[in-house]
């Protein structure tokens, strides 16, 4: 694992944080640097924890927050934070793609205009990445950037659906140095070969970097026929749960619905959210430690980030 | 079904003195029974493709072999047995896209393979070609059925006792169309634990009859019950796909009692068992995850998620019994019907 952003990391590396390109932060032990490219580069010391937060006022994001306005606590301990603005720093975006047979016609149609709002919203900095999963889950396309001209939707579909296996796959990914990584996982959300289930993708969400966006479309969970991996895919509720832990969510759209406005929104979260670094005091390292975020100025704000992290490297 | 092999049965004596006197089989019938027998299986391939209607085609080739009887008297008489090996071949190539009618030609033909008197190895061979194929359907209902008739002419056929407990396993799944899922029926749970249970007592069943049993106790969330089973089954199994199942689901039972280093290792075993296997692989990307091997996860993630050919994945056929031996019984049945 390397140091560096991400959603929500315990950071590897000691080292310190170098300032964003607004020149904002001093890094814990060392002095604030000029920024010697373009990209700013975080480094942190390892006993560190980042935490990606989203505000909005509505539907509009709130920009320009001092870091005085924020109140973390780590189970329920409240921690010292210094922030960072994202507003400069390129995205790594991996879209998950549903490439089975249950995906077709009208589906597969709106599936290709989907993916093609996504990559319009990316800047050429940003990088893309595309899974696509049907019986099996596979690399269509590697992060990298030129994304908006990328196609990373299927012309044809078949085979089974393993969506959880296509999550875990994806969650895997480990952040790639000051990168925010997102997930944003596209499907009718009817696992029929997956032994793994929602339950096992909430528990790697809970060590995963990314903050996961899932977009189910029709019936989601629609059930089968014969044989299946034991009592079901578990239904959506740990899936929620999963995407919730991470900072993101869990929508479901009718077949024809346009979902460009979400995807807006979870783009725009990150060019106009914060990331808050703090160093966890006064509470036991290792288990899992809920996080609560609040913006002390506003009670009208809507205030997203992840549930908690697995501290102790467990 | 059993009603109809009664009645069609009780036809038999009185009819059969008749058949020289019905109209003449008809040529393709005839053709395809030669064919088959002399091994040009394209012909009879492409022959058989020709039919649209399962149900007329089971009509015609239960009328047609009728008229076919040309050794009368023999005890035994692999016109019948040929015939419904003929309605096998046809079953395979449609019973994906048309499951239930493929099913009426299989247990129509069932009643055409068991009008010999004699129980003969052909036949053996038939029963468990076309249980394979049930299996294939997870039907349990339909392979119940089936199975019964194959274990009346042999009972002590171990696939077959193997596939009566399949068939009372099969009934364990809910049916996941309906939402929420029905509680468990705890009469069928018994009946596949009893029948199991049967299983481990023949010495060529027990790694397989250990697997599915621990499974089925590792599904009902009684973990020390599992695994011993499971343990057992792989230790005694000379089966990749039974020692794929057996390291998976050792791996599942440690992972849900916690223990993450030997589940990870349990994983890892299935994916020596059968690389580029990713029901193992995802299972140890999570276990990996979540004991903090961050870089270990991704890199075997990457390596994953390479496309290309992958191996059949023992789990994705787990439910479908023996259905992963279909193509050597196939193969078996029509060697068998050779002349």
């Amino acid at each position: 694992m390397t140091g560096g952003w991400r959603g929500l990391a315990r950071v590897a590396a000691a080292a310190a944080v170098a300032g964003t390109s607004h020149g904002l932060l001093a890094a814990p032990g060392r002095q604030a640097q000029q920024p010697q490219t373009p990209q700013p580069v975080f480094r942190m010391t390892a006993d560190a924890i980042s935490v990606h937060v989203a505000v909005r006022d509505g539907n509009r994001p709130v920009a320009n927050l001092p870091v005085e306005a924020f109140e973390l606590l780590d189970n329920g301990v409240p921690q010292q934070v210094r922030l960072v603005s994202l507003e400069e720093v390129p995205l790594d975006i991996t879209v998950v793609v549903d490439t089975s047979g249950s995906i077709s016609g009208r589906a597969l149609q709106q599936l290709q205009r989907d993916t093609a709002e996504l990559t319009r919203l990316l800047r050429p900095a940003d990088r893309l990445r595309a899974l696509t999963f049907a019986t099996a889950v596979s690399e269509m396309r590697p992060m990298q950037e030129s994304a908006g001209d990328a196609t990373v939707a299927p012309a044809e579909t078949a085979g089974s659906t393993a969506f959880f296996n296509a999550l875990i796959a994806a969650l895997a990914r480990p952040a790639d140095g000051d990168r925010p990584h997102v997930v944003v996982a596209l499907s009718d959300g009817g696992d029929n070969v997956s032994l793994l289930d929602g339950h096992d993708v909430r528990d790697v969400a809970r060590h995963a970097d990314a903050v996961l966006h899932v977009v189910l479309r029709g019936t989601p969970f629609p059930g089968t026929r014969g044989w299946m991996p034991f009592n079901g895919p578990g239904g959506p509720r740990p899936l929620r749960e999963a995407a919730e832990l991470t900072g993101g969510s869990v929508t479901t759209h009718r077949p024809t619905a346009s979902v460009r406005d979400l995807f807006t929104r979870v783009i725009d979260e990150f060019r106009t959210g914060y990331v808050l670094w703090f160093t966890p005091t006064g509470v036991e390292p290792s288990g899992w430690h809920d996080l609560t975020v609040r913006v002390k100025t506003s009670d009208d704000y809507t205030v997203t980030a992840r549930r908690g992290y697995t501290g102790g490297g467990q | 079904m059993r009603t109809t092999c009664v009645l069609v049965l009780g036809v038999t004596a009185a009819v059969v003195p008749m058949t020289a006197q019905q109209p003449a089989a008809a040529p393709g019938i005839r053709a395809m029974i030669e064919a088959y027998q002399a091994g040009d299986y394209d012909r009879v391939t492409a022959d058989l493709q020709t039919f649209d209607d399962l149900e007329e085609f089971g009509k015609k080739l239960n009328a047609d072999t009728w008229s076919l009887r040309v050794s009368r008297g023999s005890a035994f008489e692999p016109r019948f047995v040929v015939a419904a090996a003929l309605a096998f071949e046809l079953v395979a190539m449609r019973i994906h896209d048309e499951p239930a009618d493929a099913v009426g030609l299989l247990e129509a033909a069932c009643t055409l393979v068991r009008l010999n008197l004699d129980r003969e190895e052909a036949e053996r061979r038939w029963h468990w070609a076309a249980i394979a194929l049930l299996e294939g359907l997870a039907n349990g209902p339909k392979l119940e059925a089936h199975v019964q008739h194959a274990l009346k002419r042999f009972p002590d056929e171990p696939a077959f006792v193997m596939a009566h407990a399949v068939a009372a396993e099969l009934q364990t799944f809910p049916d996941t169309r309906r939402q929420p899922l029905p509680v468990r029926d705890p009469d069928a749970y018994d009946e596949a634990v009893r029948r199991l249970t049967a299983a481990r007592e023949i010495d060529s069943l027990r790694a397989e009859a250990s697997l599915r049993l621990g499974v089925l106790y590792w599904r009902a969330e009684d973990d020390e019950q599992a695994l011993p089973l499971l343990r057992e089954a792989a230790s005694l199994a000379n089966e990749s796909s039974l020692q794929y199942m057996s390291a998976l689901f050792l791996g599942r039972v440690y992972d849900r009692t916690g223990d993450l280093a030997r589940a990870a290792s349990a994983y890892e075993a299935a994916t020596v068992v059968v690389p580029r296997a990713q029901t193992a692989e995802i299972a140890l990307i999570s276990a990996l995850m979540r004991q903090g091997k961050r870089a270990e996860a991704a890199n075997l993630a990457e390596t994953s998620l390479v496309a290309g050919a992958r191996p059949e994945d023992p789990w994705l056929i787990y439910g479908q019994g023996d259905l992963r031996f279909w193509p050597m019984l196939s193969a078996r049945l029509r060697e068998g019907l050779r002349r």
